[in-house]
């Protein structure tokens, strides 16, 4: 691009400061439904918190169809020759198992194996992939692509996205004249309706069955309509995040910057966390050549310096323990809880926190959470006892069906 | 493909000494070098079209008596070199002033002959606090030896016997930029000129640049740290002491792949195993020691993909844009300056005050030369019955606006006029001329940047921190990948101390066999 | 305005010299600690460098220091300073105009700021997370030491060592890895340091902005990242970092300084230019005024800074010779001028989009950090540069009680201005050129800007020096380099506050933690004094944590 042209695109975008939060291309689709103005500020775009009734469009999810809007997730494209190779050294998994057609859930960590964040890698081609993610990473990806032949690019608003999550999600896609009975967990594939092209792929943040689709933002309105209409008598309902936050801690998901804090945000050293610390050690692919951290978490692995672990936690009675105070024998501070509810699924009280080891361990029978009570403006304190327990906490075998039923 | 205890990368000083040490504790190793000869930035060869001669190095600075000791180095002729510097200016008297910038009594002022010995001693002083870091191992993550703390405990306990106020002004002067400090003490232009610029040569500093005092502090370090008559301006001093440290290094059994140059470290699941040269050889070996400069090491044969991202960056961010140019003048006759009414061997310095250093480095800056550059000579003996002028320039920015074709025209006429009018008749005793801008000595001497020391020394990459945190050590994040050489503690200069250190660090490591 | 001098008595514990904001604090808690303080104050009006002076009717000028960030909220708080009308108001927008028509904006907005660095360039958009995390951790590291006296590393009392621990400590908390980056960013210049992280002339221009204000260094020399720290170690209501204007002008600082002070029962007295401290057998006991008056008091305390303390209101020969070569030694070079400008309309940009709230910030033409350094190359030959550096705002934007309705006040802060010319001394004629030079740079981005100007004052560092009595125009009283900071400040030995004369304190910037409009230096001052006359300090707050 030469300098003049350069110049009049910088001029071009001068007034983008009259609008710092940017509305997706669903924004007028999901206002419609929207009762009153429920947004929040997700990487810079309107996101909704709930669209009129959080605890309906939760049920949604679980017993129809939710669509909620992902198009907000901060993207990247990674094309070309050492495509491959760049990931492999980015990501903490082998990208050299994952398939074209095929996504991968992931995360990388800086030079000391602290983790910078979490996402999903959809695998397109042999050279073509897309990172999703929560932050943004552009210089670190850029400088991690030295010295290899690869291309990366800041996506987030060429795509729109949409996640349909629920029993119903796959019975609307055939309705819809979309043929994706085929398609297993984490497969990806690129569909044309007329000429409407659609990738999906079959993912989700809910332990549900659920795919998220994909199309040009220009296209948001065909896809909006599409599903609205396949899913009309198939009990489709718009949800906030509210909604799928209750899913994803059902499902055991971690969120960065929620459950854990990313490398490059943390302010206070001890707030980092390599992989084995925040429950992602299964990742962690040492045969594999060269990566990010893996020296580092070699090396704390092999000193035993595992100094935290996310688990989940099952909490006597039902009073959820947001970020509540985690004890050893009702004394010592161990940690604390990260996310947490009243699970409708699995009727329990349950909770992912963060746990000094080696107190995170399931044998522990001494662990204990402080939770304070609001009622009529005052707290009541209660110390109720914690036990350490696998995640996901709920397991529906319509996530993974192949070819998935009806509901 | 053969294979060795060791390979070292690089027939500089360092590298020869790493290789010879660890030659003679017994291990199989194989130097290469891309050039057909050894010595590096110190190499012999030409030093004009047709005239024999180092290229670049004309002094020497402060080879340790364990250098000496472990190169066996006896043989080297150590014969007393010539210290004295003369200051030149184009308005003033010549000034002399002898090593340790000792001047003769009854010439400088009384204030300044008072200012003078206060400063020196206190220089020196400070520096000796420095001098005691610069022969170790600095330390790294996770490996603060007991020998540190013992040698920090060690310097804060002399310090404090070194009584409040010398302690209160090493305290206050370590960062100080040298014209703050000269100000304070002396008067005499032409001497404060001297300071400024050998505090500031070869870095991108100039005299008012806080931190700038710590180049003369390096300077008087390695020199007090040098074996007597390790010191000192001579055309042909280090050729000497290279061929020297060749033979040696030869006795002591290493093996010469002399115009082998290295493509490429081969690392496999972080370790080195082997070293491929771009005639298609691969060399096998245990470790791997690489005495060049480190954005080469790990960039070029490592490759950042290798690397983890914040240590490729961290490297990629050293400074390393070379700030010097070197002039090489083949006379018929030794120069009659007229100041002194003629010339004869030794060191000469053109910087007539620290300002004039200051404005000089000013359009460095900018990727602009100097009107008027700063620079120092040596005149000695050369070839057939011709006397050699080696001069340094300093401030002259590897990346020039105008560019080098057309700058090293310009510099050379500007240095040539220069001299002219400090020695008329000069232009016209040329006999020969040999010029590196930095951009001729990274190509010729395979140093990104042309730096001399590798990368900038200034206090933000030193000791711990050189070239990265993180590599300091002389080991790297690539496990059997050692690093010495100018861009480590302690820097450039004819020290030969990393070369040391990395033997004894990969000794360390592998055990006493080495293997 | 006729001087202030009621109830004034001949006796007194505490004379604090200069009604400086430092001096104003210090006598504020020492007052509040049952001390009977008299300030004694040379103008005829009050607040040294930080004052709003109505300089041409219905105009307020902050004619020194024109905006705050620094000034600790513990002792807004301790001296009940908002009770006495102090507000601080965050500035709303900022802007680095660049020579191709456009500009850099700086927005409060998280994304807006995001967006506007990736208009220039998209990867230093994402790089600014990463660069301002680390500049915030150093600024955790450096903000508890600013309310706390330097220890004296050559002593061996426990209370030196204590502190010396302290430091060693918050040293040693850090990892190896960021022990290592606080050593790079303490000797780094701000240029070097940015080239790490940015691309983009312009974003590297503007965040070097605060590595050079007020210091007599460019943006190339080492030392500078850490002056960046000194001006982001600040903050406005816990908004770290960030800058404001005081509601009424700076002198809203030293008027409610003042208001606190008589409201404990203290004593000012105006047009009162101290001669001289009286020294007897080394000891402090009161001060000579010009005019002959004469007050006596136990304890002297100086807001002048560190040279005229000692070379002009000290006989020398009271003190020890290594300490006044010491104290001629000192750095206080001028680095910066002022240009104040009264205008009849709010001037346009017409680079800014409409309604932009860039022009409620402070506003920079300066977009190359190659730009900044050859002013500086200027100031060292004793130049003032024809292309000045400019940190220039228009508080009345944001604040509508400096000037009469749809009028403004402009504060032009301007680097690099050295405090003697290569040709001499400052002239009228010179000062005028400057301003000149000024107006000159503005106009070119802001056409009819010369039209609009009722009122201007000029200032030099020789004004600055003759009036507020800065020497040689310093506006931190001392140079930010490391020989001057934390115990080499002013002079080593005599980094806690104290003098070879006992009896007599220092209270100015030109003490830890130095200069901008901090009260630090002040207040830890006080606390010395109050130690030395075993007096309780229960009402000096300690610094807030940083958790």
């Amino acid at each position: 691009m030469n300098q003049q042209s350069a110049l009049k695109n910088r001029l071009a975008l001068q007034d983008h400061w009259l609008k710092p939060v940017l509305q997706t291309p669903f924004h007028h689709f999901i206002a419609e439904k929207m009762h009153g103005s429920n947004w929040y500020d997700w990487a810079g775009y309107d996101a909704a918190s709930y669209i009129d009734d959080e605890e309906l469009e939760y049920f949604a999810i679980r017993s129809t169809a939710a669509v909620f809007d992902i198009t907000p997730m901060v993207k990247y494209r990674i094309e070309g020759p050492d495509a491959e190779r760049f990931l492999n050294k980015l990501t903490l998994r082998d990208v050299a198992k994952l398939k074209a057609g095929r996504v991968q859930y992931t995360a990388w960590c800086d030079d000391r194996g602290h983790v910078l964040d979490d996402g999903t890698l959809f695998r397109f081609s042999d050279r073509c992939f897309r990172l999703c993610c929560q932050e943004r990473h552009l210089p670190w990806l850029l400088d991690c692509a030295d010295g290899l032949d690869v291309e990366i690019t800041e996506v987030t608003h060429e795509i729109a996205g949409l996640a349909l999550q629920g029993p119903t999600s796959a019975a609307i896609l055939r309705k819809a004249g979309l043929a994706i009975n085929s398609m297993k967990p984490f497969d990806l594939a690129r569909f044309k309706l007329d000429d409407l092209d659609i990738e999906i792929s079959r993912t989700g943040f809910t332990a549900d069955l659920g795919y998220e689709l994909f199309v040009a933002p220009q296209e948001a309105g065909r896809l909006w309509e599409l599903l609205w209409e396949a899913g009309a008598l198939l009990g489709i309902r718009a949800i906030g995040y509210n909604a799928l936050n209750m899913a994803r801690i059902e499902a055991g998901f971690i969120t960065a910057n929620a459950d854990f804090v990313t490398s490059e945000l943390a302010l206070r050293p001890d707030r980092l966390r390599r992989p084995d610390e925040i429950g992602l050690a299964w990742m962690v692919d040492l045969t594999k050549d060269h990566f990010n951290g893996k020296r580092a978490i070699k090396s704390a692995r092999a000193n035993g310096t595992g100094g935290h672990v996310l688990v989940g936690l099952e909490i006597k009675g039902n009073e959820p323990a947001h970020h509540a105070i985690l004890y050893q024998g009702q004394k010592n501070e161990v940690g604390i809880v990260t996310a947490s509810i009243w699970s409708p699924m699995a009727k329990r009280n349950i909770a992912i926190a963060s746990i000094q080891q080696p107190f995170g361990n399931a044998s522990n029978t001494n662990l204990w959470v402080e939770i304070y009570a609001m009622r009529e403006l005052q707290y009541h304190k209660m110390m109720k006892r914690a036990k350490v327990v696998e995640r996901p906490f709920i397991h529906l075998p319509r996530r993974t069906a192949t070819p998935p039923g009806d509901f | 493909m053969k294979s060795y205890d060791v390979i070292v990368i690089g027939a500089g000083h360092n590298g020869m000494i790493a290789a010879a040490t660890l030659s003679r504790k017994g291990l199989g190793v194989l130097l290469l070098e891309a050039s057909p000869t050894y010595g590096g930035m110190a190499a012999g060869g030409e030093f004009a079209p047709g005239y024999a001669g180092p290229s670049l190095v004309h002094s020497l600075n402060g080879i340790t008596p364990a250098i000496l000791k472990e190169m066996q180095l006896d043989k080297f002729g150590l014969a007393p070199l010539p210290t004295m510097t003369t200051c030149l200016s184009h308005d003033d008297a010549p000034l002399l002033v002898a090593d340790n910038y000792q001047i003769a009594a009854g010439i400088l002022s009384r204030e300044d002959e008072v200012g003078l010995a206060e400063l020196t001693r206190r220089l020196k002083f400070q520096a000796s606090i420095l001098q005691q870091f610069l022969a170790d191992t600095p330390p790294q993550e996770g490996a603060f030896p007991f020998s540190m703390k013992a040698r920090l405990a060690k310097t804060a306990f002399n310090l404090k016997r070194s009584g409040k106020i010398e302690m209160q002004e090493f305290m206050r002067m370590a960062l100080m930029c040298i014209c703050d400090v000269v100000d304070e003490h002396i008067s005499d232009e032409r001497l404060k000129g001297l300071l400024a610029f050998d505090g500031t040569l070869g870095i991108s500093l100039g005299p008012r640049s806080p931190t700038s005092l710590f180049g003369l502090y390096m300077r008087l370090a390695t020199r007090s740290a040098g074996a007597d008559h390790t010191n000192g301006y001579s055309i042909n001093a280090a050729g000497r002491l290279i061929d020297a440290i060749y033979e040696s290094t030869k006795a002591a059994g290493v093996e010469f792949g002399f115009g082998r140059k290295v493509r490429a470290i081969n690392v496999n699941n972080g370790l080195a195993g082997s070293v491929e040269t771009t005639d298609g050889e691969t060399y096998s070996a245990g470790s791997i020691v690489s005495a060049i400069h480190p954005a080469t090491t790990f960039l070029s044969f490592v490759g950042a993909p290798k690397l983890d991202t914040g240590f490729s960056r961290e490297i990629s961010s050293v400074r390393s844009r070379g700030n010097v140019s070197k002039l090489n003048l083949v006379l018929d006759r030794f120069p009659h300056i007229a100041s002194i009414g003629g010339s004869g061997e030794g060191r000469y310095v053109l910087a007539p005050s620290a300002n004039e250093v200051e404005r000089n480095f000013n359009p460095s800056k900018y990727g602009e030369l100097p009107d008027a550059p700063c620079f120092e000579f040596v005149i000695g003996k050369g070839d057939r019955d011709t006397v050699y002028l080696s001069a340094i320039i300093q401030n002259t920015p590897l990346n020039l606006k105008q560019g080098w074709e057309s700058g090293s025209k310009r510099l050379q006429d500007l240095v040539v006029n220069c001299l002219e009018r400090l020695a008329p008749g000069i232009k016209s005793s040329i006999v020969a001329t040999r010029f590196f801008s930095p951009l001729d000595i990274e190509s010729n001497f395979n140093v990104p940047g042309g730096h001399w020391h590798h990368g900038e020394l200034q206090v933000d990459r030193l000791f711990s921190l050189r070239p990265v945190f993180g590599a300091a050590n002389y080991r790297s994040p690539i496990d059997n990948l050692y690093i010495c050489g100018a861009g480590t503690h302690p820097g450039g200069g004819l020290s030969g101390m990393s070369g040391l250190n990395v033997a004894r660090a990969l000794i360390r490591d592998k055990g006493r066999g080495g293997k | 305005m006729a001087a202030i001098k009621n109830n004034i008595q001949a006796s007194y514990d505490v004379i604090v010299i200069g009604a400086g904001h430092n001096g104003l604090v210090n006598a504020c808690y020492l007052q509040r600690a049952g001390l009977k303080v008299l300030v004694v104050e040379k103008n005829d009006w009050i607040g040294g460098a930080a004052v709003s002076r109505e300089l041409t009717p219905g105009f307020i000028y902050s004619n020194c220091s024109y905006v705050c960030s620094l000034f600790r909220p513990e002792i807004m708080r301790d001296l009940e300073l908002p009770k006495y009308g102090l507000q601080i108001i965050g500035y709303e927008g900022g802007a680095v105009f660049t020579r191709d028509g456009d500009f850099l904006a700086s927005y409060r907005n998280h994304h807006a700021h995001r967006r506007e660095f990736a208009r220039h360039n998209i990867r230093d958009g994402e790089a600014y997370e990463r660069y301002s995390r680390d500049v915030t951790r150093q600024c955790r590291f450096i903000q508890p030491l600013l309310m706390r006296t330097a220890p004296d590393p050559t002593s061996l009392k426990p209370r030196d060592l204590g502190e010396l621990m302290f430091l060693a400590r918050k040293f040693t908390e850090m990892t190896p890895g960021e022990m290592a980056k606080t050593l790079r960013f303490w000797t780094m210049s701000i240029s070097d340091f940015l080239d790490e992280y940015f691309e983009s002339d312009v974003i590297k221009a503007n965040l070097a902005i605060s590595g050079i204000i007020g210091t007599a260094l460019g943006p190339m020399s080492p030392g500078t990242a850490y002056v960046l720290l000194h001006h982001y170690m600040g903050e406005v209501d816990g908004s770290v970092g960030a800058w404001g204007y005081a509601r009424g002008g700076m002198g809203a600082i030293t008027q409610a300084l003042t208001q606190s002070f008589k409201a404990s029962g203290g004593a000012i007295v105006t047009d009162a230019e101290v001669a001289g401290v009286i020294v007897r057998n080394g000891r402090a006991t009161g001060v000579t005024l010009a005019n002959g008056d004469q007050y006596d008091a136990r304890t002297i305390v100086s807001n002048a800074d560190v040279k005229r303390t000692f070379l002009k209101l000290v006989d020398e020969n009271e003190l020890p010779g290594r300490f006044v070569k010491q104290v001629r030694n000192f750095k206080m070079r001028g680095s910066s001028g002022k240009v104040n400008i009264a205008l009849d309309s709010l001037p346009e940009f017409p680079a800014l989009p409409k309604n932009s709230p860039c022009i409620k910030g402070d506003m920079h033409f300066t977009d190359s950090i190659e730009r900044m350094e050859r002013g500086y190359d200027d100031w060292k030959a004793g130049r003032w540069s024809a292309d000045p550096f400019l940190d220039m705002m228009i508080p009345t934007t944001m604040d509508p009680t400096m000037a009469p309705p749809g009028k403004h006040f402009m504060s032009c802060f301007v680097q690099y201005c050295p405090p003697k010319l290569h040709t001499g001394e400052w002239t009228d004629a010179d000062r005028d050129a400057f301003g000149q030079t000024v107006i000159n740079q503005i106009a070119d981005y802001s056409p009819g800007f010369k039209d609009r100007i009722i009122h201007m004052e000029v200032r030099t560092p020789r004004e600055l020096e003759a009036e507020v009595g800065l020497t040689e125009g310093n506006i931190f009283q001392g140079e930010l380099t490391f020989d001057q900071l934390l115990f080499n400040r002013p002079v080593p030995g005599y980094a806690q506050y104290r003098s070879p004369i006992s009896g007599l304190y220092i209270c100015g910037s030109s003490t830890h933690p130095g200069g901008g409009v901090m009260g630090a230096p002040g207040r830890n001052a006080a606390l010395e004094i109050l130690h030395d006359l075993s007096r309780n300090n229960e009402h000096v707050s300690k610094a807030h944590e940083v958790i």
